[in-house]
């Protein structure tokens, strides 16, 4: 049996080491019944039912709430997979194979029927599992038992069979130790990115969209959050204009006027050379943050056309984000705009885009066709207000950093993902092996 | 229970079809369900008038009869008239066929049946299809069909075996249209888009006309919007026309059986070219008329009175529905109209011009938008239009937007409805805006509806389309003032930085281990 699972294992480009066992991944299941697939028939949403993961909810290895929830009725006929915070999930469609250890804010949510839930005799061994799952040889294997009728899928039956080496405990719990390391620092920082950004959004929408300061001093307050300096850098009255009320002395122009907004090109036109191409960034890149295993193009475009990580990007046709790239070097596609100013910081035009977001949205979802897109002319129609400089620079001394820092996570995250990603698979194939008597801080590379 | 009858009905009949076209074996079926219908409607009230007549406590007691006084009696056609049943000769009546069922000419036998009823109802003339000879069935199988329609509603007292019957007729209708897919929309209105717009018109009494009634479902709807709030079926007479014959029977058939009043016209035709009721002018006007029809045009329509607001486009037919059911209102009448999403917006041709002339002469009263996916036959994003000659004085130069776009609940993996709470919760909002009595007061809801004054509407070039006017919704802006909500946020940003300088701590002493220093 075991040899047969070697065979395996050594056959998908992993390595066993000769003090090493090797196991199929049912062995370390609760029961016989440690496998199940989750919620078969979800019906119709129901708020505030109990949350359903789906497959779309796990971003990089990581369970999002769900915006979608199932009745009471429908999660009692599926209490046997509600999650209890012990639970090891495998996708088995989209993306199969992706592994996800349940954590406790996960804990009352029912998994959906593309996703099987895993229980497990010792549940310490659930990152060191995922991250055999997540190697590369691991990946190979489930490549390979995919049945791809309609779309890729993973059965049970084959789940249970992966073979999965084992080195010895100390070794796994070195293991398992660094792949935690490195998960939680990657989700960490996607976490203290949305809080930054949190930060500036409030600030900005303070200061330049429900003018905060400028209401205090009308009611005879001192602003809040600020010093006197500051605070005397406002005018104390409102004036009307394009865009209602506005602070005195401020202006109100269109967005197209703070900021240029470059469409990108139909690269088919520019197919790769082989040499040095770049990625394409779609939307689809923008929504996922990255450009890994996109299309690729000739660098052959005019140097504007090339995004650089810390470029905002605005994807206005189909879904409308607006998002700083930080994916790395990529050549922009058509139905993206690259935002750029001469005049004005990446804050002030990033948040006033952002800002008409919800409603670019709503004027394209109005549109009669399905692709709803907006027009160069909704970017003329979008009012924003501008202070006087002092107070930009003000604003400025505080968000710009903050922008820094927000692309700086990025891109830790980013190099934390390739080195968990080329480190991981080595150290459970046994390429980088650690001393049989190895401690928490030494290993040796054989 | 009923619910479960149906499915099963369904089942067997679908099973029977062997391979057949859908299209083409709906009419044997819906066809055979109405003649058990009419021939049970029939034998009970013959039942019941047996049982009058010798009743000496009974209105129609027949004093000193003679034998064969009651059995000529029981032929004058005036009892039956009266309650809305069908003469049904002997040799056509159900019982008759099922005797027959098993015989190999039970197809001409049915043929036969069909042309004797007609024969004998002359409103009935031409709408029965008598294509039962050539039915392109395997051997046996319409007798085994036969013998299906005749478990309907078996051994229920007759009134409940009469509902039965024409539940089940209503239910295969959508089965059918569900079955045909793309082709079945053409004679076919989702339950859910008809209750809402009968909910919104609220017809009770007066002239209802449906200018494209394929099966006829609007009247449907409306007779139990009116039973429903306690009217008479009897205060509405039904107009439709529809231009395709065999629809065209499924209409007359579908309102036999629910014993409605009914002119269909003389004959199946073109609404524009062959108009079957041209003085009308209804109370009532409920349509859905194919969308977006490029084949329409008549040389002979040109300058046609009904086009007041403008020629339509020869190569659409949206503007000259909206106009032809405009023509055909009564000062106070009111029409709802389920059309494509471009007739809102399109600026193609005379289209801009036409609803410019609408908007501005006041007859557009109320504009829903709907959900995608609650057609069988088309993804289309469809509206609803509702048009009137009179405004309550209050609401002269407004127009209502309701943005109904994020309410529908999905009934499979390609459908969609709207439910009765969310059917009601519109009507409830076009009512309070009417001003109607015990509707509340109207208020605006950001993201759902809004009343909208004509001068807004010209300055977006007269554009219709609800999610320009009801904005965004209101985004739960938690009400805790800038200073709390910075100060919460940096504590967590502080609890993120310490936990991030651990972890890149660790990181960096997990790395060391194996070597690499850095």
């Amino acid at each position: 049996m075991s040899s047969e699972l070697q065979k395996l294992w050594e056959h998908a480009g992993g390595q066993l080491p000769a003090d090493w066992t090797i196991a199929p991944l049912e062995s370390f299941f609760r029961d016989a019944k440690g496998i199940a697939v989750g919620v078969m028939y979800p019906g119709p949403d129901t708020p505030g039912g109990t949350p359903l993961l789906k497959v779309g909810d796990i971003k990089d290895g990581v369970a999002l709430r769900p915006t979608y929830c199932i009745s009471a009725a429908t999660d009692e006929e599926h209490r046997r997979t509600k999650l209890v915070g012990d639970e090891l999930l495998i996708t088995l469609v989209g993306n199969p194979g992706e592994c996800i250890v349940v954590t406790p804010e996960m804990v009352g949510w029912n998994p959906a029927r593309a996703i099987a839930v895993i229980r497990l005799q010792d549940i310490s061994l659930r990152t060191y599992l995922k991250t055999v799952l997540e190697s590369t040889a691991g990946r190979h294997l489930i490549d390979a038992v995919l049945n791809t009728t309609v779309q890729k899928t993973l059965n049970l039956k084959d789940i249970r069979k992966l073979p999965i080496p084992l080195p010895t405990d100390a070794e796994i719990k070195w293991i398992s130790g660094i792949s935690e390391a490195l998960t939680n620092r990657i989700t960490l920082l996607r976490e203290t990115n949305a809080t930054l950004e949190a930060i500036a959004q409030a600030l900005f929408k303070s200061w330049f969209v429900d003018f905060d300061p400028v209401r205090a001093k009308m009611q005879g307050r001192a602003p809040q959050g600020m010093d006197e300096a500051t605070a005397a850098l406002f005018p104390d009255g409102l004036e009307e204009s394009a865009l209602g009320s506005v602070p005195k002395g401020w202006r109100v122009q269109s967005l197209d006027t703070i900021a240029a907004f470059l469409n990108g090109l139909a690269l088919q036109k520019f197919p790769p050379t082989g040499h040095s191409d770049l990625p394409i960034i779609k939307i689809a890149q923008l929504r996922k943050g990255n450009s890994v295993g996109s299309d690729q193009a000739s660098r052959n475009i005019k140097p504007e056309y090339v995004v650089k990580n810390g470029d905002v990007l605005f994807s206005w046709s189909g879904s409308l984000e607006v998002e700083i790239w930080c994916g790395g070097e990529g050549a922009l596609n058509q139905h993206l705009f690259k935002v750029t100013s001469e005049a004005f910081p990446k804050w002030f035009y990033f948040f006033w885009t952002r800002h008409h977001l919800a409603d670019f949205r709503q004027t394209a979802a109005s549109k009669a066709t399905t692709m709803g897109h907006i027009q160069r002319g909704h970017l003329t129609a979008a009012k924003v207000c501008i202070s006087t400089a002092a107070v930009l620079n003000a604003a400025n001394s505080v968000l710009e950093p903050i922008v820094a820092i927000l692309i700086q996570n990025s891109l830790q995250a980013q190099s934390l993902v390739t080195l968990r990603e080329t480190l991981l698979p080595r150290l459970i194939s046994g390429q980088l092996h650690l001393h049989p008597d190895v401690s928490e801080h030494t290993a040796v590379i054989v | 229970m009923l619910d479960d009858i149906k499915k099963t009905l369904w089942a067997t009949a679908d099973k029977l079809r062997t391979n057949m076209d859908a299209a083409e074996y709906k009419h044997l079926v819906l066809g055979l369900i109405f003649v058990k219908y009419i021939s049970d409607t029939f034998a009970a009230r013959r039942a019941e008038l047996t049982s009058r007549l010798t009743n000496p406590a009974d209105d129609y007691f027949f004093h000193d009869a003679q034998p064969g006084d009651i059995d000529a009696e029981l032929e004058d056609r005036d009892y039956y008239k009266e309650v809305n049943a069908f003469w049904v000769p002997e040799s056509a009546r159900w019982e008759a066929l099922r005797a027959a069922a098993k015989q190999p000419d039970i197809g001409k036998r049915i043929d036969e049946a069909l042309t004797l009823i007609e024969q004998e109802n002359p409103k009935l003339k031409g709408i029965l299809d008598k294509r039962y000879a050539r039915a392109q069935l395997p051997d046996g199988k319409l007798g085994e069909l036969v013998d299906l329609v005749s478990t309907i509603g078996f051994g229920d007292n007759p009134s409940t075996a009469r509902d039965i019957l024409g539940q089940v007729y209503e239910y295969f209708l959508g089965m059918f249209a569900s079955a045909e897919g793309k082709r079945g929309g053409q004679f076919y209105t989702p339950a859910s888009i008809v209750k809402t717009l009968v909910a919104i018109l609220a017809p009770h009494t007066g002239k209802v006309y449906d200018p494209c009634c394929g099966s006829g479902g609007m009247f449907v709807q409306s007779e139990r919007f009116i039973e429903a709030h306690g009217g008479k079926l009897g205060n509405v007479s039904i107009y439709g026309q529809e231009a395709n014959p065999t629809t065209w029977r499924l209409a007359a058939m579908n309102l036999a059986i629910r014993g409605i009043d009914f002119n269909l016209g003389r004959e199946p035709g073109d609404t524009f070219t062959r108009n079957q009721h041209p003085d009308l002018r209804a109370d009532f006007i409920l349509a859905n008329p194919p969308f977006n029809i490029s084949d329409w045009w008549h040389g002979s329509l040109t300058g046609d009175p009904r086009w007041v607001h403008g020629d339509p486009p020869q190569g659409n037919a949206n503007y000259a529905w909206l106009q032809h059911m405009l023509h055909h209102l009564k000062p106070t009448g009111r029409a709802g109209i389920v059309l494509a999403n471009g007739s809102m917006s399109s600026s193609q041709n005379s289209e801009g011009q036409i609803r410019a002339s609408m908007v501005e002469a006041d007859v557009i009263e109320v504009m829903v938008a709907l959900p995608g996916q609650l057609f069988f036959n088309t993804q289309i994003p469809a509206c609803l239009w509702f048009l009137c000659r009179q405004k309550p004085a209050e609401r002269k130069g407004q127009v209502l937007f309701i943005d109904a776009r994020k309410q529908a609940s999905m009934i499979s993996r390609v459908q969609s409805e709207l439910t009765d709470a969310v059917i009601d919760r519109i009507a409830e909002v076009v009512a309070a805006w009417r001003g109607e009595a015990d509707a509340g007061d109207y208020a605006d809801i950001a993201g759902f509806c809004r009343s909208v004054p004509l001068a807004e509407i010209a300055q977006h070039g007269h554009v219709l389309t609800p999610g320009r006017y009801v904005g965004a919704e209101e985004v739960e802006d938690n009400d805790e003032d800038f200073a709390t909500k910075m100060q919460q946020l940096t504590e967590k940003l502080g609890e993120q930085m310490t936990k991030g300088a651990e972890l890149d701590q660790l990181i960096r002493q997990k790395l060391g281990g194996l070597g690499y220093e850095f």
